[in-house]
């Protein structure tokens, strides 16, 4: 698997997607920072390190996405897939080395993402509930974690279901409903005023999603341990890469 | 004979529909296969469940000697390279870094091989240049490139010629013709320009509706195409006569038309045939080429 994992890496680099996406990264942030800057300068508020740092979690769902998305399509449809097959590549290796690739592109964006977060709010006050150094890292351990399942679930997606375009709206449309959804259950289970209100099965149904599916994670403060966090990715990492193992090894590649 | 390549009753269905059947084939080590058919009529299919793309739903086959049930068929695949359909290409790579990227992937010690794939396919002069920029036809010798990595024993080539201009063509042809002579390589070349397929296989499958409709060498195939006389007369009756008694070999096509596979001296023959009351309306040098051939086999001319 190694040797394909080799290629794999290699071929990150050269292609456009990772690259695309950490300029969009670098753009967002420093626009993010500016427009915000100057909109608290003209209305007399103050900018602070949290918002810089929450920045990136906001929009990682979606970035990260594209950005699998991207790489592992044009793998399809440019016949790499079919070529590691018939170069004598398993089928297995062929999918741990692209889910791989996945995880490190997710690993790449949110190291950058961080770096220049925290170079961003470096001249930034702490405000009213300051953020520690320990509860950076959690902010950006629970990031990645989200990010590398995500990577891995969207990768999972695409050899699946081909490099079709199919895949790709269907992998962002996934992306903006589980978002959506994620808003939604943020919502109800901690409302802005007043209190919780679900109970039953729905509050059930909704702590778990909020603990345990990684697309919740993403856009909100870390309020659970750490090992909640690791539970929910790993669990979303492993279900993908099992079951999309699973249906790889019998898919038939056109 | 040694095979690189022999399928056992092969079949594949998707659903209902059974796009191959029954196949029996096999490629002999060394060979130049010619592979040919219609459109739609199995031959990617064949070449798919070959390069381990799909999987047979009948039957089975040997590659190199190794069943394709066998767990070290895998392994087998990296003495096998391939262009199906489409070069497999990275676009934001240039030919070069491509080269790499499947000495890579095959487990290559070293990188030596790139320098002189690059100047075999006549791309070395393409420097920085992304794939993605390149020409079909440049992108075919690249498929081409990446499909000789790793000093393979079996080539498959899904219609080489596909977006090659003249010159390309026939530098290809050498390429392939030189590589199968010097390297030993076998070549199965999927290719509807079947005289430009002529010109190099030493092998022939014809394929129709899944079914293998005949395998033959290229000796027997010429024999099938030998040089003939096309000749148009009164009474083939006759003139078979005629023939038979002058111990000629030929092949009556209609009540009017026969081939005969002989030089004939005009002024005996057309003395024979007014003696024997037969009256020669034309005669023409006749020479079958494959399409005809394939033609003839195959009942039709849609999609060659």
């Amino acid at each position: 698997m190694f040797r394909v994992l080799h290629a794999d890496a290699r071929k990150l680099l050269f292609h456009g997607g990772l690259r695309e996406c950490l300029l969009t990264v670098t753009g967002y942030l420093l626009g993010f920072f500016l427009l915000m800057k100057l909109a608290a300068h003209f209305m007399g508020a103050e900018l602070y390190a949290y918002d810089i740092h929450s920045c990136y979690s906001s929009f990682a769902v979606f970035l990260v996405t594209a950005c699998t998305l991207m790489t592992t399509i044009s793998d399809f449809s440019d016949g790499c897939i079919r070529n590691k097959l018939i170069s004598g590549a398993g089928r297995s290796a062929v999918f741990l080395s692209a889910e791989i690739s996945g995880v490190i592109q997710a690993l790449v964006l949110s190291a950058v993402a961080c770096a220049e977060s925290l170079l961003l709010a470096l001249p930034l006050p702490d405000g009213a509930v300051p953020l520690t150094a320990g509860e950076i890292a959690d902010l950006w351990i629970v990031n990645t974690l989200a990010s590398m399942a995500i990577a891995v679930f969207t990768t999972m997606l695409i050899m699946v279901l081909g490099g079709r375009k199919s895949a790709f709206v269907t992998g962002i449309v996934f992306a903006v409903g589980m978002k959506i959804v994620s808003m939604e259950i943020t919502d109800k289970l901690y409302p802005a005023q007043g209190v919780c209100s679900l109970s039953g099965t729905k509050l059930a149904l909704y702590s778990f999603y909020d603990r345990f599916v990684p697309y919740a994670y993403l856009g909100m403060r870390p309020h659970h341990e750490l090992w909640v966090y690791l539970a929910g990715s790993c669990g979303m990492i492993l279900l993908s890469v099992a079951v999309g193992s699973l249906i790889f090894n019998r898919k038939e590649i056109q | 004979m040694e095979y690189v390549f022999r399928s056992m009753g092969l079949g594949k269905k998707y659903g209902n529909f059974t796009a191959l059947k029954d196949v029996n084939m096999e490629i002999p080590k060394g060979s130049i296969y010619g592979f040919v058919g219609k459109n739609g009529a199995g031959k990617t299919t064949l070449i798919r469940c070959l390069c381990g793309l799909q999987r047979p739903t009948e039957g089975s086959y040997e590659l190199m000697g190794v069943s394709c049930d066998d767990r070290n068929i895998t392994r087998t695949r990296r003495r096998l390279g391939a262009v199906v359909e489409s070069p497999a290409i990275y676009k934001a790579m240039s030919a070069r870094s491509n080269l790499i990227q499947q000495c890579l992937l095959l487990g290559l010690p070293d990188f030596s091989c790139v320098d002189e794939l690059l100047k075999l396919v006549g791309l070395s002069d393409t420097g920085k240049k992304k794939a993605g920029k390149f020409s079909l036809g440049m992108r075919q010798r690249l498929g081409l490139a990446v499909a000789l990595c790793g000093d393979p024993d079996f080539v498959i080539l899904d219609e080489p010629a596909n977006g090659l201009d003249p010159q390309g063509i026939i530098e290809i042809r050498e390429l392939i013709l030189r590589l199968n002579r010097e390297r030993g390589i076998s070549f199965l070349i999927s290719s509807h320009i079947l005289d430009e397929l002529a010109r190099m296989a030493t092998h022939y499958a014809f394929i129709d509706k899944g079914h293998i409709v005949r395998q033959m060498s290229s000796e027997e195939l010429q024999k099938e195409c030998r040089k003939s006389v096309r000749m148009k007369v009164s009474d083939t009756g006759r003139l078979a006569k005629i023939l038979d008694e002058k111990g000629l070999d030929y092949k009556i096509l209609g009540p009017d038309t026969a081939d005969v596979y002989a030089q004939l001296v005009f002024s005996d023959i057309a003395k024979d045939c007014e003696n024997a009351g037969c009256t020669i309306l034309t005669m023409e040098e006749h020479d079958e080429s494959l399409e005809a051939f394939y033609l003839s086999l195959l009942g039709g001319n849609e999609n060659v």
